[in-house]
């Protein structure tokens, strides 16, 4: 229930920079409207690259495990794929408020490795691990950053600070032998929310007076401690984790597409 | 045409569909199979050593193997049982180990060390035979085998036991019973320990005679002290004679 609260309290934290950018502050020459940025409506996509343990995979012998269970720091996230909405209202000549919904997919790596720890570590003809993906969603309010080079350029930047929702893998291993199937080793997909920050730059090209393209690279911070179930771990080998209290960061590369408005000149 | 392409309506619910195709696209789950790999050893003979507890003299080495006492060969379809025999003293116990060679590999591979590496996995199943009716007890801390599992319809001329039939069998008197009874004595690292049977205890009783079937049942992720799960490794029978 709490991270619903949460989120629900960001989402109208994004919603009401959204209604204040619809509002007019009061002109002076010292400070006018007219030459701020232009407030904007986004929408990216691009690559998102994994760093640190959560983009690492362990050798495959290093996961066989005859006698006890073996634990594995590693997260096999491969570069995955991202969506975002985000938007921002100006305030003054260079900064603003605003706020970035992300959706991203991280696809296993490694599996081959995984596959043969399981089946050295059970001492099987043959296993077969099926993984589904990384999930995870963020939103994410903070500060705009926008400084005109020349002419159509600009130089933008972020701080975004907010709370993100993450859910592993679900890794399915069938193990068969001497023409039995033996029941599977499971680890289950496990979720969790927690606090996330993004920090990014980047350059706004204006196509047209409400149209920009805008090309970014921002870094990405969350560490949910997952607490992981495993099913039908019947017996004591091979790598087994119960919990995944890693950092889950990246960098991310994106390329989006603005619409700008409010902008008086 | 330019009002239609950046027009505010449809620029970022289409975009929103590209990402969302995008994102899906991506999202095909992939499967690794993993085939065995070639190198593993054979188990190509199965000993039991039994030595008396009150008389270390009296050791008894049982052997049941594939390799060809006329080549020194591993015979895949062949089995060689004319050491597969032991002699026990009656009302006795014995201490028991079971010993995997590979023999195909000069010198010999023990396989029992790897069995034991891989003891929360592998289980050691003794069945004695006739085995006495009341004594038989199937649980996952006895040795006995299920009785959907005994060999049956074995050929009279199977010459594995020294011409005993190595059918098996209940009796139900201790006179027509084979009076062995196995205990294993070791256990594994799981939580909570299981047996294992490497290491066993022998007791015998009266003088009598019959077969001792020995399976070594591989159960990954599956051992829970029972017969049933997973596969079997090795399945040999020795003739017994307690006298």
């Amino acid at each position: 229930m709490k991270p619903i609260k949460i989120l629900t309290f960001l989402t109208a934290l994004c919603i009401s920079t959204a209604s204040f950018a619809q509002q007019k502050p009061a002109n002076s020459p010292a400070n006018s409207p007219a030459n701020f940025p232009a407030n904007f409506i986004e929408v990216e996509g691009g690559v998102s690259l994994p760093l640190g343990n959560f983009g690492k995979t362990s050798t495959a012998t290093s996961l066989v495990s005859f006698k006890g269970t073996i634990n594995d720091l590693h997260g096999y996230a491969k570069a995955g794929a991202f969506g975002a909405v985000d938007g921002a209202w100006f305030f003054s000549k260079h900064f603003g408020l605003g706020g970035m919904f992300k959706y991203g997919t991280y696809n296993l790596k490694g599996v081959d490795s995984l596959s043969y720890g399981y089946e050295e570590s059970f001492d099987v003809d043959t296993t077969r691990t099926t993984p589904t993906n990384y999930k995870m969603w963020s939103i994410m309010p903070g500060l705009y950053y926008n400084l005109a080079i020349a002419g159509k350029f600009a130089f933008t930047a972020r701080a975004l600070a907010g709370m993100a929702y993450a859910t592993t893998p679900r890794i399915y291993v069938n193990i068969e032998d001497g023409g039995v199937t033996d029941p599977p080793a499971i680890q289950n997909s496990a979720s969790k929310a927690a606090f996330a920050f993004d920090l990014g730059a980047g350059f706004r090209y204006n196509i047209l007076k409400c149209l920009s393209v805008n090309l970014k690279a921002d870094y990405f911070y969350t560490k949910p401690d997952f607490a992981i179930t495993n099913s039908t771990r019947i017996t004591d080998a091979g790598r087994e984790i119960s919990q995944y209290d890693q950092p889950l960061e990246s960098i991310n590369f994106s390329l989006g597409v603005a619409y700008q408005f409010g902008r008086k000149k | 045409m330019q009002n239609l392409l950046f027009s505010r309506r449809y620029l970022f619910p289409g975009a929103f569909i590209i990402l969302v195709l995008v994102g899906s696209a991506c999202n095909k789950a992939a499967q690794t199979v993993t085939p065995h790999l070639p190198g593993n050893e054979f188990l190509t003979t199965v000993q039991l050593q039994l030595t008396n507890t009150t008389n270390p003299t009296d050791v008894q080495l049982a052997s049941s193997t594939q390799m060809s006492p006329y080549t020194n060969t591993y015979q895949v379809d062949s089995i060689y049982n004319n050491l597969a025999f032991m002699r026990l003293k009656a009302n006795s116990t014995y201490t028991g180990r079971v010993i995997i060679l590979d023999e195909t590999k000069t010198p010999f591979d023990t396989v029992s060390i790897e069995i034991l590496a891989r003891e929360n996995y592998h289980l050691f199943f003794f069945e004695p035979s006739p085995v006495l009716a009341s004594a038989f007890v199937v649980s996952n801390t006895t040795t006995y085998i299920p009785q959907n599992d005994w060999l049956t319809g074995q050929p009279a001329s199977d010459t594995t036991a020294f011409g005993i039939s190595v059918n098996e069998s209940t009796a139900t008197s201790a006179a027509t019973a084979l009076n062995l009874v196995v205990n294993r004595t070791d256990m594994d690292a799981n939580n909570p320990p299981l047996q294992i049977g490497l290491q066993d205890n022998f007791v015998t009783g009266a003088a009598s005679s019959g077969t001792l079937r020995l399976v070594l049942r591989h159960q990954p992720n599956a051992k829970n002290g029972t017969y049933d799960p997973g596969s079997t490794d090795f399945d040999v029978t020795y003739a017994v004679t307690i006298y």
